[in-house]
């Protein structure tokens, strides 16, 4: 028991200086998080105009204050998401890696307790700023305690869900010269199916039908749509497939891992 | 048990090579040009505990390929390795706690925060028991003298500030051996003897065994007691600072200032012995250790001129070292 407290306690450790690193310049972090604004704005501007005929109407189950609501939340979980594909990537061309490989801790749980530092300040901030204004513009009804919760917890998975997925991506770096083309189509994978902007549900259903059986689902779409629209069965099975997904990019990860570290390759100095 | 046991230990890596012109680069698309590049080759030796060894060679030798090999950095392709009893590529998490590791240059502590976040860090990483951490810190900040400094965001310090707050978020865990890969590399010169002193304090008193790979031959001299010299990923010299310079410096210089003066040309003839410089009462003569001793040559030189002054000069460690590389380079053509 002591011992994984003490395995706990090193990961948290990472994880508290990875945000003091980040609240280290506090206006710059304050500006670079406020261009959510300007994107929502915009989006909002788009479905003002879709329902501009009938504003009590719904559009696939979304009333207006929840569909703007929505592209805030998609953007909000997208936009705090550091660039992990490159990041991750990067250290292991230039070398970066010899210092996390000669500590005591495993390789991707670090970066995952740096991202995750990352992620909430970074989350946090764009939610205070973001909340308080659409709150006053088109303030968001029925929410609960309980729905915020929910959707709290899945917008945490979708994080990890996130990580785990562009993590094993950002780990073909072992033997690929440059990874951006990869991270170039995961993004934009993410984008169409994860549902950013318009939810899925305005897609085809075939197209849906396949959105159900991929993981992306669970980064976006799935947290947002629990936010604004409250649905247990849903978040049910949304909240097992994030978990399910996630177990099987771990294992990926520890695959590739386990092959590519082999693979290391630092020249020079 | 020996602190590094090293037994064939070979690391090869594939090149990419590429022609001149358009032609080639369509080509390289369907067809990649590799090539083998050998970076060590069957290597073999030992380190004892507590024991301080230079690993020097010139650039592209083997030096950091082998010393992230030593560190679970990098996996071998073939050979033995034992550091600390363990192996480093398949227990690195075990190693970890035994060894610390300073790569000169690429920085551990983080840029933006003082480094004094990096060592609390590094304190929960070890696993470090919060008073043993304190008083191994304590301790460590009075060794180093960084306080004016510890709390100061790192980007803020000097190159040689930071190296010593390197050094110690790489000792905070006490460990028994300590790589350092090039870890002077653009220091000043008091940066670098600070640097110099406090590992050799630590070698004495707590017995850290030293493993250092270094282009400057006053890390070699002023630290290590053993050298093995790589070079095109051979080992071409393993023995003491000693042994090296007797087996590679190759003449000493004599600086004469004499009282009543002459020709020296027409009175001094000694094999192996070369004059360099011949002014009114100043005299310098080059002797090839080889050919003649330092005594045949003062007896000679005493016993013709009354000398008010002598000065006796070894060959520089750095002309040394290069005659070793270039002799090395010349039997590999």
């Amino acid at each position: 028991m002591h011992k994984i407290l003490l395995k706990i306690n090193k990961y948290l450790a990472i994880f508290r200086v990875s945000v003091r690193d980040r609240l280290a310049y506090p206006l710059e972090l304050f500006y670079s998080n406020i261009f959510i604004l300007l994107i929502t704005f915009v989006m909002s501007q788009v479905w003002l105009v879709v329902y501009a005929e009938h504003p009590e109407k719904l559009i696939v189950g979304f009333s207006l204050s929840a569909m703007i609501w929505y592209v805030f939340i998609t953007e909000l979980i997208l936009t705090s998401q550091p660039n992990v594909i490159l990041t991750i990537g990067e250290e292991i061309k230039n070398g970066n890696v010899a210092y996390v490989l000669s500590k005591p801790y495993s390789f991707m749980s670090y970066y995952f307790s740096y991202f995750l530092g990352r992620v909430v300040v970074s989350m946090l901030i764009k939610a205070m700023v973001g909340v308080l204004l659409l709150s006053l513009f088109s303030p968001l009804l029925g929410i609960s305690l309980w729905s915020f919760l929910a959707g709290a917890s899945s917008v945490f998975l979708a994080v990890v869900l996130n990580f785990v997925i562009a993590g094993s991506v950002s780990l073909f770096a072992f033997w690929l010269e440059d990874i951006r083309s990869l991270r170039f189509i995961y993004q934009k994978i993410v984008f169409i199916f994860g549902g950013l902007l318009f939810p899925i549900d305005v897609y085809p259903e075939f197209l849906q039908k396949i959105i159900h059986y991929l993981p992306f689902e669970g980064i976006l779409y799935g947290p947002a749509k629990t936010m604004v629209n409250f649905d247990l069965v849903y978040w049910q099975i949304l909240v097992t497939r994030q978990v399910v997904w996630i177990i099987i990019f771990c294992f990926l990860i520890k695959i590739i891992y386990g092959q590519g570290v082999k693979k290391v390759n630092i020249n020079g100095g | 048990m020996q602190a590094v046991e090293v037994k064939n230990l070979s690391k090869k890596f594939e090149k990419k090579t590429k022609a001149l012109g358009l032609k080639a680069s369509f080509r390289s698309v369907f067809r990649k040009q590799l090539a083998d590049f050998i970076a060590v080759d069957q290597i073999s030796f030992q380190v004892a505990k507590g024991e301080k060894v230079a690993f020097i060679g010139p650039n592209g030798a083997g030096k950091s390929t082998t010393i992230k090999m030593l560190t679970g950095i990098l996996h071998p392709d073939s050979g033995e390795v034992k550091v600390t009893g363990l192996t480093p590529w398949k227990e690195r998490k075990q190693l970890a706690f035994q060894i610390g590791t300073v790569f000169g240059q690429k920085p551990q502590l983080w840029y933006h925060l003082p480094a004094m976040d990096t060592f609390y860090l590094f304190g929960k990483i070890y696993e470090i028991e919060a008073k043993k951490f304190k008083k191994r810190l304590d301790f460590l900040i009075d060794k180093f003298q960084v306080q004016d400094f510890v709390y100061q965001p790192v980007r803020k310090l000097s190159l040689g500030q930071r190296m010593r707050c390197e050094m110690i978020a790489s000792l905070i865990h006490q460990p028994k051996i300590l790589f350092l890969d090039e870890p002077t590399i653009g220091l000043d010169v008091v940066a670098k003897q600070q640097l110099r002193e406090v590992l050799n304090t630590m070698n004495k008193e707590e017995g850290t065994t030293i493993f250092i790979t270094s282009h400057d031959a006053g890390d070699l001299e002023k630290i290590a007691d053993r050298v093995i010299v790589i070079d095109l990923g051979k080992i071409i010299f393993d023995g003491t600072v000693k042994a090296l310079k007797e087996k590679y410096a190759a003449y000493k210089i004599i600086d004469l200032k004499i009282i009543n003066g002459g020709n020296v040309k027409s009175k001094i003839k000694i094999p192996g012995v070369r004059i360099l410089k011949a002014e009114n009462y100043n005299w310098q003569f080059e002797l090839d250790v080889k050919k003649t001793s330092v005594k045949a040559v003062l007896d000679q030189l005493l016993n013709i001129y009354q000398v008010e002054d002598i000065g006796i000069f070894e060959t520089p460690m750095e002309e040394i070292i290069s005659n070793i590389y270039a002799q090395n380079s010349l039997k590999n053509k």
